[in-house]
């Protein structure tokens, strides 16, 4: 059948689009799945950040004498007081434990005067009063102090949110940029093969059969690009997330990312081609709009 | 079939190519269109073939005003009409098989059937041992059949010729003449556009003249199409 046996009457071969097109789509699913993944870790950072930052306090008591009996007010004041859900004493142990990865395993063996810590849950929206807590907790263990990390939180939390809006910018310049390129590979096809488009045009041909030829090719490229970009993404976040996992510690989430995100970033080398088949399709339902 | 009434053309902004056109083509007709270099032969063909619509006054294909329908419906009334263009306008990328049936895939009718109705018509213009080779691989006259072949594949109601004896001998061009007035006998409407006086002379059909854009009708003795 001729069907089968004709290729495309636009030959697309030649065209130097052929050449930067897959280059320029890899980069953007590369830089866009990049940023993606950063928006996203931030994002859960955010909300872990946020979780500690609402929902607990830590009381420390310095060293010094009578600790164990400060220790023991703090504790007995913090259980009487209404809004928290669950106190906890660290062991002496489980201090030296957060100081390890500064000393090493000989935090445990050096004798410092330590602090002692109480871990102290708020029940969710209990609006507990962290003023009038201090007030009480001053009056019965004279130098304890509570931190409720919001200080510092709070500054991480705003710097986060900015690099996801950062992240997010790259991946809209990145999209354009390469739906630009698109536009200007499709017209320079447009312009190269303007002979071709123009006679299939007169024995009749309509303009989605023409467009589609342009479509084919820019799908092809795309998923050329598509394919690089994602082994890019691959080859790069491997030892990333691999790194990443020595960050666990006590109180310390590794940095990662859930199933449903990975799904997320696999879609854009899909979403790439797609957007890529989009553009080239208006462009050139546009262009050929203009012949009578 | 045809019918131009008061028609004028310019492109874009340029000046008046043709001005106040009026003939009527009559189903199964052939007429000469000739006219000295730049006198809007290229132009009118343009018209007749819907590369371009008028500036002024209205164009009738098949009873069909070309520039009030909609643009959607223009493939449709060109895939009516055969176009055999001066230059050919082959792909040089395809071998004859395909440039030939090139219409038939535009407008999806190339089915299990189409390529042995193909190489059919390419024996019937002579070129059936040429049916795989690539324009670059045939002579000019070879190229001129082919180009006449996928011009009436489709079984144009309609055909149009640019000079289709420009750059042939006079035994091929005597020879296409002949394969142009079957077509004709076989009911298609034809406009043979030429500068080549000995050829109208030869060949009885009415001749449609341009002169500096506006256009004469020379019945001939025994014409049959112009009203």
């Amino acid at each position: 059948m001729i069907r089968r046996r004709v290729p495309v009457e636009l030959p697309f071969s030649g065209d130097p689009s052929t050449r930067f097109l897959p280059g320029v789509i890899a980069l953007m699913v590369f830089l866009t799945a990049l940023a993606l993944a950063g928006t996203m870790l931030l994002e859960r950072a955010v909300a872990d950040w946020r979780q500690s930052l609402t929902t607990r306090v830590t009381v420390e008591v310095p060293p010094g004498p009578k600790l164990d009996e400060r220790l023991a007010a703090a504790e007995a004041m913090l259980r009487a007081t209404p809004g928290l859900l669950q106190v906890r004493l660290l062991t002496e142990d489980e201090v030296a434990e957060l100081l390890r990865p500064w000393l090493g395993d000989a935090a445990q063996r050096l004798d410092l005067p330590l602090p002692r810590l109480i871990d102290a849950t708020l029940v969710a929206g209990g609006g507990l009063d962290l003023a009038g807590l201090r007030r009480r907790l001053e009056a019965a263990s004279p130098g304890a102090a509570i931190d409720d990390h919001r200080d510092w939180l709070s500054g991480l939390v705003v710097l986060a949110r900015g690099l996801e809006w950062l992240s997010v910018a790259v991946i809209v310049l990145v999209g354009a940029s390469a739906m630009a390129a698109i536009v200007f590979v499709v017209r320079s096809g447009l312009a190269i093969h303007r002979g071709v488009v123009e006679f299939l045009h007169l024995i009749g041909a309509q303009d989605g059969y023409i467009g589609r030829q342009f479509e084919r090719q820019i799908l092809r490229l795309g998923l050329r690009g598509a394919g690089l970009g994602l082994a890019g993404v691959v080859i790069v976040a491997a030892p990333v997330a691999f790194l990443a996992q020595a960050l666990e510690g006590p109180g310390v989430r590794a940095p990662g990312l859930e199933a449903w995100h990975l799904a997320v970033i696999g879609l854009v080398p899909l979403a790439a081609v797609l957007a890529a088949g989009v553009t080239a399709r208006l462009t050139v339902r546009r262009a050929l709009a203009r012949l009578p | 079939m045809v019918v131009f009434e008061n028609v004028a053309m310019r492109y874009e902004q340029g000046p008046v190519v043709l001005r106040d056109v009026n003939f009527h083509l009559r189903e199964g007709s052939f007429h000469f269109l000739t006219g000295l270099s730049g006198a809007g032969k290229s132009s009118l063909l343009s018209l007749l073939y819907l590369a371009q619509l008028p500036t002024s006054g209205r164009v009738k294909l098949f009873g069909q005003d070309v520039a009030s329908m909609p643009r959607t419906e223009r493939p449709a009334l060109r895939r009516k009409i055969g176009v055999v263009f001066q230059d050919f306008r082959l792909l040089d990328h395809l071998t004859a098989v395909e440039n030939v049936a090139l219409p038939l895939r535009v407008s999806g009718n190339d089915g299990p059937e189409a390529e042995t109705h193909v190489r059919e018509l390419l024996a019937w213009v002579g070129l059936a041992d040429h049916v795989d080779a690539r324009p670059r691989e045939l002579s000019g006259g070879q190229q001129q059949r082919i180009a006449i072949a996928r011009a009436v594949i489709n079984r144009p109601l309609l055909l149009l010729a640019d000079e289709p004896t420009g750059n042939v001998d006079d035994t091929t061009a005597a020879r296409l003449m002949y394969l142009f007035e079957e077509l004709n006998k076989m009911g298609t409407t034809v406009v043979l556009a030429t500068h080549a006086e000995l050829l109208i002379r030869r060949f009885d059909h009415p001749v449609l003249r341009l002169e500096a854009g506006t256009l004469a009708v020379d019945p001939a003795p025994r014409a049959r199409g112009v009203a």
